[in-house]
């Protein structure tokens, strides 16, 4: 490993507001200054904590400039959630590794899709030769509390860098609160151990049926009481000028049948599909559903 | 009170301006909170000693007023703000520099450029320009100690106050900082001199002559200052360069001679000459808007920068790289990276789970109300899933904004205005007295949470606390309101039936209505929790009504294998129960039911 007090490097830390990324950055950046390290820690405040993405850009080396990791110059990035790690990966060298966490934080935005249902998860980032992805909220409990998930990585990462261990012992008893000085150190360490705790194969995630929705509506039987329009929670009906319903954005149908089974003139018919093909349900026609 | 390390330390540039001002012996501290400043006076009543007087204010413009008030009785005070709260103080402050302080006055002002959290990105440089004071820019956390201590002392050599400007890469970046010894200058007191103090305008006529005579001799002060730095390299290329660019400048070209401006008001118009002499090339490169640029070129000298480095939003090392190599200073260099990710799933800031925000705009977007929003986070309101909201301006905006709806002529749909409790008191008070008093039929409601929570849970008016949490009067918003001609009507926005039949009934009403919801924010000053909810999987038939809250805690049950089902993650729960009463199947049940 290289001399601690030359080494020049760019890490990241992502993840979604709460997770301690803030307190992360700050534990390295204590590290780097405890070896006499110039160091750069630029961070996010603010909108974006409200359960956006949060992040933690560390420069380090004996002189440092500029705050922010430029393309191509990143090094690390550790991900305490993993696809908040992804974003980072335009900017990571060629030889740059990344230590995730398997935690999955699917923001509602994910789920807007609601028809198919399918949460667009890159799930092949994970299996990419430069990822370790470590299953840290397992390994945190095992340390005694599930939220030292992200001493966890840092732990794995500190084994890439030529600090020793008392030098990040030390900044995590003075970044952490007394009480939780233990139980953080005892994450570290498992931490350390990452090689014993890379998740092999992940675990096959159950895809969703995608689920398809047909709307029909019988134009002549309807008189306008414009109870769909109300009861819809994704407003896709509308009055026309006609005083007829009709639909305005059909794709944000989820099947959901709360308009068919309002419609007092039985003027709608919701038919279901999953997978295309199974039909599970078919309109006011059909009197039982299959199992 | 921290303890005081004189060692090494890593600070954030906020924190490191904290400490400048309490090393420097700052005796009032004052401001209002708005990311990226909101740290400084945060942290700063966290380290100040007893001694030191540390409030938020109402808003800006009372920021400064207090600061100066206190300044003129000869204690030195500091005002924090971000760049959009300079709007608000800007009476004040235009009129500061006529007035002169008499212990030193120190003006911390944010920018964001980027607008990480802001409504605009506006370069305050032009802003401390106009008011004819110094402007210091520091350019990491170790300047921000310094300049701000120095900044005390110009502020009393000038008798004018000293515009510390940072932008949020500044404000918002740590890095290591070695504190110097700490001095307390006494407090003078306040010394009668009406003929300087009182803006009348045969006082005023004198000011405006006296600012105007020490502009000359600032600009030779400024000359020999140490913050103003001329670092000759190579002479092929010379940068002029200020703030966090300067640092990009170093990263990327550490070849070139660049002449570093601590101090960009006045201008160092001779340093720059003579560098400009001294290089073959003279280019400029600083963030937002062309500052430095306009003012080289005024000076008869040839330079460029805006030509390659952007105006809007911020700058990296990426985009100077790009401008030098677009300027021809750098060669191209094709980085080796792959590009082959995939794309990951897009992460927006949301309302938190139990949110009070929430029902007010599920009710208001099922009204179909023109909504007129406000600054906080319950401008979120206008973002998927709630799609709650038509305009959002400034602070304290909504509610003249819906006046003006209204006399428009707009009767279509109700006319409504969104406004939280702080921003109310901060710039909404006027608004609320001019809509009764031009009698305009809109709706105001006023989302109470009790706290600032956009800028992480400050204090305000309305809490019965300060920022040192000792118990202060409360100002009681229903009074207010009382007071100035409407009764308002109180609901409890995790009522959902509650609240929608009274902002129906509201927006019903002619002339001025208000209602208040009154849950305290989950998160500050503590995190809230009740009992948590779950969804029962067989009731569940996958409708999703209760996604169009959007809360975080709600997802699907990946466990489920027929039709969706929807899921709440008992970690995130707070137990608001907001979704439990829209569910249509009445499938979601508190935990120990079930």
């Amino acid at each position: 490993m290289k001399d601690p007090t030359q080494i020049r490097a760019n890490v990241v830390i992502a993840g979604v507001g709460g997770q301690g990324v803030i307190l992360a950055g700050n534990i390295i950046s204590d590290v780097c200054i405890a070896y006499g390290l110039d160091v750069k820690k630029a961070e996010v405040h603010g909108m974006s904590q409200r359960g956006g993405s949060v992040s933690a850009q560390i420069r380090f080396g004996p002189e440092v400039h500029g705050a922010l990791v430029e393309k191509g110059r990143l090094d690390w990035a550790v991900g305490f959630e993993w696809a908040e790690a992804l974003r980072w990966m335009p900017l990571l060298t060629p030889k740059g590794t990344v230590f995730v966490s398997t935690q999955e934080m699917i923001p509602p935005i994910a789920l807007k899709d609601r028809v198919s249902g399918t949460v667009d998860y890159p799930l092949e980032f994970l299996r990419h030769p430069r990822v370790r992805a470590i299953d840290a909220p397992l390994v945190a409990k095992e340390a005694g509390n599930v939220k030292t998930a992200g001493v966890v990585l840092l732990g794995a990462l500190s084994t890439e860098l030529p600090f020793s261990r008392e030098a990040w012992a030390q900044a995590i008893t003075h970044r952490v609160p007394a009480k939780a000085v233990d139980v953080n150190l005892r994450a570290f360490d498992l931490g350390r151990r990452w090689k014993e705790r890379v998740t092999p194969h992940l675990a096959q995630m159950p895809q969703p049926l995608v689920r398809q929705v047909e709307l029909h509506l019988e134009e002549s039987w309807c008189k306008g009481c414009g109870i769909c329009v109300n009861v819809c929670p994704e407003r896709i009906w509308m009055l026309n000028e006609k005083d007829v319903v009709e639909t305005v954005a059909p794709e944000r149908c989820t099947g959901c049948g709360l308009c068919e089974k309002l419609c007092p003139d039985l003027a709608i018919d919701v038919i279901t599909h999953l997978n295309s093909s199974a039909m599970v349900h078919e309109g006011r026609n059909v009197l039982w559903q299959p199992n | 009170m921290a303890s005081v390390t004189k060692t090494r330390q890593l600070l954030l540039g906020n924190e490191a301006i904290a400490w400048g001002a309490v090393d420097a012996g700052v005796r009032v501290v004052t401001g209002y909170p708005g990311t990226p400043s909101t740290e400084a006076l945060e942290y700063l009543a966290k380290i100040a000693p007893e001694v030191v007087e540390v409030q938020w204010a109402t808003n800006e413009k009372v920021a400064i007023d207090e600061a100066l008030g206190a300044a003129l009785a000869g204690a030195r005070s500091l005002v924090t703000m971000k760049h959009v709260g300079l709007n608000v103080a800007m009476d004040g402050w235009m009129t500061s520099p006529l007035v002169g302080v008499n212990a030193g006055l120190v003006v911390l002002v944010a920018d964001d450029p980027g607008m990480h959290s802001s409504q605009n990105e506006q370069d305050s440089r032009y802003l401390g320009r106009f008011a004819g004071v110094p402007i210091f820019e520091p350019s990491d956390s170790q300047e921000c100690y310094l300049f701000v201590r120095s900044a005390f002392e110009a502020s009393e050599e000038w008798d004018s106050p000293v515009m510390i400007r940072t932008t949020t890469r500044i404000s918002h970046s740590s890095s290591a900082v070695t504190l110097g010894p700490a001095e307390s200058p006494p407090v003078k007191g306040f010394q009668r001199n009406p003929g300087k103090y009182v803006m009348l305008p045969i006082n005023a006529r004198a000011g405006r002559l006296r600012h105007l005579d020490r502009l000359p001799t600032m600009a030779r002060w400024v000359e020999s200052h140490p913050f103003n730095r001329e670092e000759m390299r190579s002479t092929h290329l010379g940068v002029i360069a200020s703030g966090t660019a300067y640092q990009y400048v170093r990263d990327v070209i550490p070849e070139a001679s660049v002449l570093k401006l601590g101090i960009t008001n006045p201008l160092p118009e001779n340093m720059i000459r003579n560098f400009a002499g001294k290089v073959d090339r003279l280019l400029v490169v600083e963030e937002l808007e062309p500052y430095l640029e306009e003012s080289v070129k005024s000076l008869g000298i040839t330079v460029e920068g805006k030509a390659f480095f952007p105006r809007a939003g911020e700058l990296s090392s990426e985009s100077v790289r790009k401008g030098l190599q677009k300027a021809g200073a750098l060669p191209d260099s094709p980085q080796e990276v792959e590009d082959s990710w995939p794309a990951t799933v897009p992460r927006p800031p949301l309302l938190c789970p139990g949110c009070p925000h929430v029902t007010p705009f599920l009710v208001l977007r099922e009204i179909g109300a023109y909504v007129n929003g406000d600054i906080g986070c319950y401008t979120l309101g206008a973002s998927e899933p709630l799609l709650a909201m038509d305009t959002c301006l400034a602070m304290g905006s909504s509610i003249g904004m819906a006046v003006g709806m209204a006399k428009a002529g707009v009767r279509d749909k109700p006319i409504v205005a969104t406004i939280g409790d702080s921003t109310f008191l901060h710039g909404g008070i006027p608004g609320l007295i001019d809509a009764i008093w031009n009698n305009a039929d809109i709706t105001v409601i006023i989302l109470d949470n009790g706290t600032t929570a956009m800028t992480g849970g400050q204090p305000h008016p309305g809490t019965a606390h300060n920022v040192r949490a000792a118990q202060v009067p409360r100002i009681d918003i229903v009074e207010l309101c009382r007071a100035v001609g409407v009764e308002p009507v109180v609901v409890d926005p995790y009522d959902v039936g509650a609240t929608h039949r009274t902002i129906l009934a509201a927006t019903r009403q002619r002339g001025v209505s208000v209602v208040i919801t009154n849950r305290p924010c989950v998160q500050a000053p503590e995190k809230l929790l009740g009992r948590t909810y779950q969804v029962e999987s067989q009731r569940c038939d996958g409708c999703q009504l209760c996604m169009n809250i959007g809360c975080p805690a709600l997802g699907w049950d990946l466990a489920s294998d027929d039709l969706r089902r929807a899921w709440i993650d008992p970690d995130q729960c707070t137990g608001c129960t907001v979704c439990a009463q829209l569910c249509p199947q009445s499938a979601i049940v508190p935990i120990s039911q079930s």
